[in-house]
């Protein structure tokens, strides 16, 4: 394996700018051509990337991974998955064409990792339709802000943010359909 | 206010819960489903939380590796576009060296010259160099014109001849220099006519295309024997 390809990994782990920018330059043709000769728009193939990079990246924070093929292998491998499971979809799935290299990559691991991917979205929609007040909570909690912050920021009275928390997460399990199962934890 | 539930899953899903607190909320857990899906939900959340970070990352990864694409196109484009523009001007501004084909044709014209009766002994020399000319051996009948003219400098026929064999031979420095003496001696309005066109295309082979195109406007302008030809090289190298 290239040594590239473990600096890609590295890369990732550490969220570092360059090597994304690398990796982008150096493989997001090859993906959106993919993408293109399946059924697919530029735009299709843009997401289609990032969604495949989001999943590796997850895949590689994972104590248990090990890169058994080229970093590209991998990531053609998540991306066509992922262009397979849109075209699914849209009720195209046969129109796929799989260019396999024949070397291993974790077909369960990509299932889990796209199923968490697509939790996430789901997520991120919903939170679009709460109310403002709600929404602005909820986005300064996944930027990490702890509930003091909030209370600062939001003028409340202490301890009012932990509660207007609770009750803003709610109503967004609630419109992410209430039993959002587990899904795995990294 | 404060949602002592909340708190708790807090708590329990970062971990802090242990021993008995632990087991009980555990079996809260179980008894509960709401509970159940409220800690579910946390832990997706702060699943989210802890991973946003690297996710925006990638995220602006991305887009500034686009950005630099697409300056890279900007800037490719606008080197193509410069160096197209730049072609054009050049085209535009400059004669072609590589002759047009018919440009080419009227340069490599290779019209035949008529023998001459002179008395003496050159004649031999010189029916020698037009048979030579005539069956397009330029540097050859070009040498024996030379030769001629060594011993009949005023022979101005015989010195067109050389120039046009010169010419044709690519000799233009030769052809040049017995051009500009004809043009300058010759009385007879139809040799001085053949003499400039001769010069005009000499000197265009020759990359002296100024003075080039100045003959040929004379040339056309006069109205002469080579004026229509003069015309016709004009319009094809404009």
């Amino acid at each position: 394996m290239p040594p590239k390809d473990w600096k890609y990994i590295e890369g990732l782990r550490n969220s570092d700018s360059q090597v994304i920018q690398e990796i982008y330059s150096r493989y997001s043709r090859k993906i959106l051509d993919h993408v293109k000769t399946n059924s697919g728009s530029a735009s299709d193939g843009d997401d289609v990337f990032q969604e495949a990079l989001i999943i590796i990246y997850r895949m590689c924070l994972k104590e248990d991974f090990a890169l058994t093929a080229s970093f590209y292998t991998l990531l053609y491998g998540v991306a066509s998955r992922v262009w397979l499971k849109q075209l699914a979809k849209r009720k195209r799935a046969g129109e796929v064409m799989f260019d396999e290299s024949g070397e291993y990559i974790d077909e369960d691991r990509i299932a889990e990792e796209m199923e968490w991917y697509a939790n996430y979205q789901l997520m991120l929609q919903k939170i679009d339709q709460l109310p403002d007040n709600c929404r602005k909570i909820i986005q300064l909690c996944l930027q990490g802000k702890k509930p003091r912050e909030i209370t600062k920021l939001f003028q409340y009275k202490a301890g009012v943010a932990s509660g207007r928390i609770a009750k803003c997460k709610d109503k967004l399990r609630k419109l992410m359909g209430g039993g959002t199962k587990e899904l795995s934890h990294g | 206010m404060d949602d002592p539930i909340y708190n708790r899953i807090q708590d329990y899903v970062s971990g802090k819960l242990s021993g008995d607190d632990l087991r009980r909320f555990e079996q809260q857990i179980d008894g509960d489903p709401e509970l159940a899906e409220r800690v579910a939900f946390e832990k997706n959340f702060q699943e989210v939380v802890r991973m946003e970070p690297g996710i925006e990352a990638i995220r602006q990864g991305i887009q500034a590796a686009k950005g630099q694409q697409t300056d890279h196109r900007k800037w490719l484009w606008g080197l193509l576009a410069l160096v197209a523009l730049g072609g054009l001007l050049y085209f535009l501004r400059t004669p072609s060296v590589q002759p047009q084909e018919k440009i080419r044709a009227m340069l490599e014209q290779q019209s035949t010259i008529g023998s001459l009766s002179r008395d003496g002994a050159g004649q031999g020399l010189l029916d020698s160099a037009i048979q030579q000319y005539n069956g397009g051996q330029f540097a050859m009948a070009a040498q024996q014109l030379e030769r001629y003219l060594q011993s009949t400098p005023n022979d101005y026929t015989a010195r067109l001849y050389a120039a046009q064999a010169h010419r044709q031979a690519k000799q233009f420095s030769a052809a040049e220099s017995h051009l500009r003496q004809l043009v300058a001696a010759a009385d007879d309005h139809l040799l001085g006519e053949q003499a400039r066109w001769e010069l005009a295309l000499s000197l265009w082979q020759s990359g002296q295309q100024e003075e080039s195109r100045e003959l040929l406007q004379l040339l056309t302008k006069g109205g002469g024997d080579r004026a229509e030809e003069a015309g016709s090289f004009l319009e094809a190298i404009q």
